[in-house]
């Protein structure tokens, strides 16, 4: 679901309902730091679960090496375009598709399928490939001006030679939320997860410490609140609900796919 | 806190009638006991409630950068503070309240209006804040760590704090330098308390024998001329008289 980038909390909002909780508004268990780190690593793992957090960067093309790294924080590529201008002035764009096996440091590339004429007793069928248009997008040699791929590797990205006509890359992918040392920002809606997410955590910390175990039953309410989905279902548990806001999709997006699909025009 | 040591103390005289002239307790002894008493009081008093009401606060405690190294508790290029007054050693440093610095607004530091405020740890520990790129000692999370009377700084090393602000509780004074005419920094509900630990200390003191004293008077027993031998040491490894 979308939501306004205005309808954020801070660390500070959160610290202020997240230490009384766990008896620590003199920061002398923890420190400031830890809670925020917990913080990033709460939003970490619901990214990598609910992939709420969607980005864009744009880099220059890298022409010699026909390589790009993943930008910092990125994880599952949704997207890949290239394009001419600027970023506030795209004149000419083309989407980049996902080849499986290809390989290049620059100069020539390896991938299981370069769609030639081969005697290959496996692969047989480029002669059966020519006759699909929509193969043509990952093929080189027969199409050569039109054939724009790329493979991931590492977290290396790949680029054909022909992406190298365009001046832009842009990379769409699901981010980490919050890279580790920077300050996190909490979306509203995953308010609850997380502040169960840092309460469960360090009440663990609190049992460690604490050899009377005078912490186990107050672990267990927010382990409880945190995971609830496992016991009584999808949407019990603060992480649960987290994952399933994201999920849901905006009724606009809703009413609006009802109306494509009812007319058959999607 | 209107009660001094002087009322605690005459109160006290008078109960183990000892106002006469050759009274056996002395009225500094007893404000020896009184502080005494009442620090161990105060102290748990504090530790109990989550009050300020003996909290002290210092300002423009200048920070020192020594030169030199100078044993002991005095290393060279770390920047620290000598406390201004005993405090109590109570569980994690928590006779220090807080320490703050009003950052100068250099790289790395917040805005020169806001205060910042120091996490405790302790030498071994403050390596493990190291490993976290959150945690890691710096202008906006400075630690302190306590050493003796020293108490030194992780983080600021490279920013200018030339002063910070300190609030501690405080230890009563010793004997010596109390104002015993002075108000009485003790809490006032537990004055009956200290009364009755310190007269029992000088009941005690009341009761303990004269000819247990140490007079200075030479004793009748003699001294031992020969040397003494464990009764367990074979007779044929003795040494010779």
């Amino acid at each position: 679901m979308d939501i306004s980038p205005a309808s954020f909390v801070s660390i500070d909002e959160l610290l202020n309902d997240i230490l009384p909780l766990v008896d620590d508004e003199r920061l002398e268990v923890n420190t400031k730091g830890y809670y925020t780190s917990m913080i990033q690593q709460a939003l970490e793992a619901l990214a990598f679960e609910t992939f709420f957090d969607e980005r864009r960067e744009t880099e220059p093309f890298p022409v010699e090496t026909l390589t790009m790294m993943m930008p910092k924080g990125a994880f599952n590529l949704r997207n890949v375009y290239i394009f001419n201008g600027t970023e506030c002035n795209i004149w000419n764009s083309r989407k980049v598709w996902w080849k499986r096996n290809y390989y290049t440091k620059g100069k020539g590339y390896i991938a299981n399928n370069k769609g030639e004429q081969t005697r290959d007793p496996f692969i047989s069928g480029s002669s059966f490939l020519d006759r699909y248009e929509s193969k043509e997008l990952i093929r080189y040699r027969n199409t050569l001006d039109r054939a724009y791929f790329y493979e991931v590797q590492n977290g290396m990205v790949m680029f054909s030679k022909q992406c190298a006509c365009y001046q832009s890359v842009m990379l769409e992918f699901n981010g980490t939320g919050c890279d580790i040392g920077d300050v996190p920002i909490v979306p509203m809606f995953l308010r609850a997860a997380v502040k169960d997410y840092v309460c469960e955590f360090t009440l663990r910390i609190r049992m460690a410490k604490d050899q009377t175990n005078k912490w186990g039953g107050l672990w267990k309410i927010y382990e409880q609140r945190l995971n609830m989905d496992e016991r009584y279902g999808i949407g019990t548990g603060s992480w649960g609900k987290a994952q399933q806001f994201v999920k849901n999709m905006n009724t606009s997006q809703r009413a609006e796919l009802k109306e494509y699909l009812s007319k058959n025009a999607w | 806190m209107s009660v001094t040591v002087r009322t605690i103390a005459d109160d006290i005289l008078v109960s183990l009638r000892q106002t006469f002239d050759d009274k056996k307790i002395q009225h500094s002894q007893v404000a020896y006991w009184i502080i005494v008493m009442a620090n161990r009081l105060k102290s748990q008093h504090i530790a109990k409630r989550d009050s300020g009401a003996f909290l002290s606060t210092f300002t423009e405690v200048p920070v020192i950068l020594p030169t030199v190294n100078q044993n002991k508790n005095i290393v060279r290029g770390r920047k620290h503070i000598v406390l201004p007054q005993t405090i109590y050693d109570f569980n994690n440093d928590r006779g220090i309240d807080y320490i703050a610095y009003e950052s100068d607004g250099s790289p790395g530091c917040p805005p020169k209006f806001t205060k910042i405020t120091f996490s405790r740890t302790t030498p071994k520990k403050s390596r493990v804040r190291y490993m976290s790129a959150y945690e890691k000692p710096s202008p906006k999370e400075p630690y302190f760590y306590r050493i003796g009377d020293f108490i030194y700084f992780l983080g600021v090393e490279q920013v200018y704090v030339p002063t910070v602000e300190i609030g501690i509780y405080m230890t009563i004074d010793p004997v010596t330098t109390i104002d015993i005419d002075a108000p009485f920094d003790f809490p006032d509900e537990l004055v009956s308390q200290l009364k009755m630990e310190v007269l029992n200390l000088g009941r005690f003191s009341l009761l303990v024998p004269e000819e247990r004293r140490n007079d200075g008077a030479s004793s009748d027993q003699a001294a031992p001329t020969q040397k003494l031998v464990s009764v367990n040491q074979n007779q044929q490894q003795q040494p010779e008289q």
